[in-house]
């Protein structure tokens, strides 16, 4: 009876644990792009303050869908913003006509296929998503 | 024939009839596995001119045209007398000053050239108790990027004198129902037709965000006449990181005034003659604004100086105080509306102008000599614009979903030292007099 009680319990904590691991986000770019990028440089594009690449090349930024997990950590801990700082900062912006959002895709598989397609894209997602066609530039722990 | 021939021909026949599909199929096969082959490099080199052409020609941020919006919906109301305050708050509960919806077209033209054009049904008074809502044009513009971070702005676009003047309708960026009338009323102009040059450079983790106001003019309607501003000159400058930012801006403009309609401010019973009387008057504004996420903070203060001497000097602010608590910022602020120099506008060497009698003498503003009938238009209009008053408000922000905020403000307004504070003309208020004034709106973009 001792045992299956130890045994319950053990198997209870697994269970509750399990679903505690945090997605680690990635920024992911097209792999024929070579350049390198620092954090600041990519909150600088996701916020519109950067347009173009240290090549010239225009930046073609895009995000993943308004409640959408990766999005809201990718916003928290990469552009330093929550959810709602974020819609108040592209309202400015978009409104005083100084910067425009990235554009939003469905999910990875839909990212995967633009970044793949699309030399100057770049955007981010769940490191387990990632595959060969795309890049990692970036990983927030 | 003999059977020594047909048979062999027979079993060759079958044999040749079996035979020749697969022999034949082999070869089919291999042609297909060719061809498989070469569409195979035709498709991959296709994909990669796919690739090389959409990268160069396209921009996911650059759809053609591009809608975007925001909504205010809300009541307001003043426990005061029959008075209106700033923006249309009057004692009974009303939609008017609260209300308002925009829309705005972002039309991609070419690499760098966009025209951007943002229409804002909001209420207006309408004279008396009356109002209505109309829709106007509030930015009509053509932006043109220079490069190295400069662009170039041409039409009609938003004065943007203070801190939140280019998102003042958007109420979703800031934690009030809508910003400050100690502030924000201080200059009626919202839009103006004029040419802009903007510099945006990155500084690291900070931003230089500067405009330059090259030439712009407007007209304005007040109860009593029309005013026109020209030659309108200013420069404003923001330096900012992620959570903090300090703004800073001067603006010069000449004004006409055309008062047609004037109720004699020291004679209620009297209109006056019409007259026109020009200025040119100066602003001068400065802000600080913090916001990471866990604490807001923002001041704000304007001085408005008339070179002429037509206006007293004014010297508004005010200072709000947030806290985050998820998706809640409660606020607390504190605002001031003062005017200096009463005294000597009034006293001024000013044009004059013919009333007929004066009974009524507003106790900050004592009357030029009265001699033949007139009497100086700064004492006019400085009895118009002789305003002081302080408030004290609290209030918060939800974002109770993406995009949509509930929002609710009480502010106390008092120490009116007989003006009429940011009340209607015609309104005077004693030290001892308060009035309270409640706003909810719920606010969304689109």
């Amino acid at each position: 009876m001792k045992k299956i009680i130890i045994f319950n319990c053990i198997a209870l904590l697994t269970l509750m644990f399990s679903g505690v691991s945090y997605a680690i986000i990635v920024v992911v770019v097209n792999p024929e792009n070579t350049q390198d990028f620092s954090k600041s440089e990519i909150r600088r594009i996701f916020l519109g303050r950067q347009k173009a690449f240290a090549n010239g090349n225009k930046v073609d930024k895009f995000d993943l869908p308004e409640g959408n997990d990766i999005r809201t950590r990718f916003a928290e801990k990469v552009l330093g913003k929550s959810e709602g700082r974020l819609n108040s900062y592209w309202a400015r912006m978009l409104f005083s006509s100084k910067a425009k959002p990235p554009k939003v895709l469905s999910d990875a598989e839909a990212i995967k296929i633009e970044v793949s397609q699309n030399l100057n894209a770049i955007a981010y997602m769940d490191k387990n998503d990632v595959d060969g066609s795309v890049k990692v530039i970036f990983m927030e722990e | 024939m003999s059977m020594k021939i047909l048979l062999p021909s027979l079993l060759f026949a079958n044999v040749a009839a079996l035979t020749t599909p697969v022999v034949m199929a082999d070869s089919v096969e291999q042609e297909l596995e060719i061809l498989k082959a070469k569409i195979q490099v035709l498709e991959e080199n296709q994909n990669k001119n796919a690739r090389l052409f959409k990268s160069r020609n396209s921009n996911s941020d650059e759809e053609m045209i591009a809608f975007n919006g925001f909504a205010s919906i809300g009541f307001s109301q003043h426990d005061g007398d029959d008075i209106t305050y700033s923006g249309g708050t009057t004692n009974e509960l009303s939609l008017l000053p609260n209300t308002w919806a925009g829309l705005q077209m972002n039309a991609h033209l070419y690499e760098g050239g966009e025209f951007v054009m943002q229409v804002l049904a909001k209420g207006m008074l309408t004279g008396g108790d009356s109002h209505s809502f109309e829709l106007e044009t509030e930015w009509l513009f053509f932006k043109q990027d220079l490069g190295a971070g400069f662009d170039v702005q041409v039409g009609r676009i938003r004065f943007p004198v203070f801190q939140e003047s280019e998102n003042y309708y958007v109420g979703n960026t800031y934690p009030w129902v809508k910003p400050l009338a100690a502030v924000y009323d201080v200059l009626p102009l919202t839009n103006v037709d004029g040419v802009s040059v903007n510099y945006l450079h990155e500084l690291g983790d900070w931003s230089l965000d500067a405009k330059l106001l090259l030439w712009a003019s407007s007209e304005l309607a007040f109860g009593f006449g029309h005013a026109k501003a020209d030659d309108i000159h200013g420069l404003t400058a923001k330096i900012s990181n992620d959570s903090l930012s300090f703004r800073l801006g001067y603006t010069v403009t000449k004004i006409e005034y055309d008062v047609d309609s004037l109720t004699n401010p020291f004679n209620p019973s009297e209109t006056l003659d019409a007259f026109s009387y020009g200025d040119t008057m100066a602003f001068i504004t400065a802000a600080v604004k913090y916001d990471d996420g866990s604490w807001y903070a923002a001041v704000e203060a304007v001085s408005v100086d008339a070179e002429n001497g037509s206006l007293p000097q004014q010297q508004n602010g005010y200072i709000t105080l947030g806290k985050y608590f998820g998706k809640w910022l409660p606020y607390i602020g504190y605002a001031k509306t003062k005017v200096k120099d009463v005294e000597g506008i009034s006293q001024a060497e000013t044009e004059k102008v013919t009333v007929d009698n004066i009974d009524v003498i507003n106790p900050h503003v004592p009357v030029s000599p009265f001699i033949d009938n007139s009497v100086s238009v700064g004492s006019l209009l400085t009895t118009i614009y002789d305003q002081k008053e302080t408030g004290f408000m609290a209030g918060f922000k939800w974002d109770f979903m993406p995009k949509t905020s509930l929002k609710f403000q009480v502010q106390q307004v008092e120490k009116f030292d007989d003006t009429r504070g940011n009340f209607g003309h015609g309104t005077r208020l004693s030290d001892d007099e308060s009035v309270l004034i409640y706003d909810v709106a719920i606010q969304a973009l689109f």
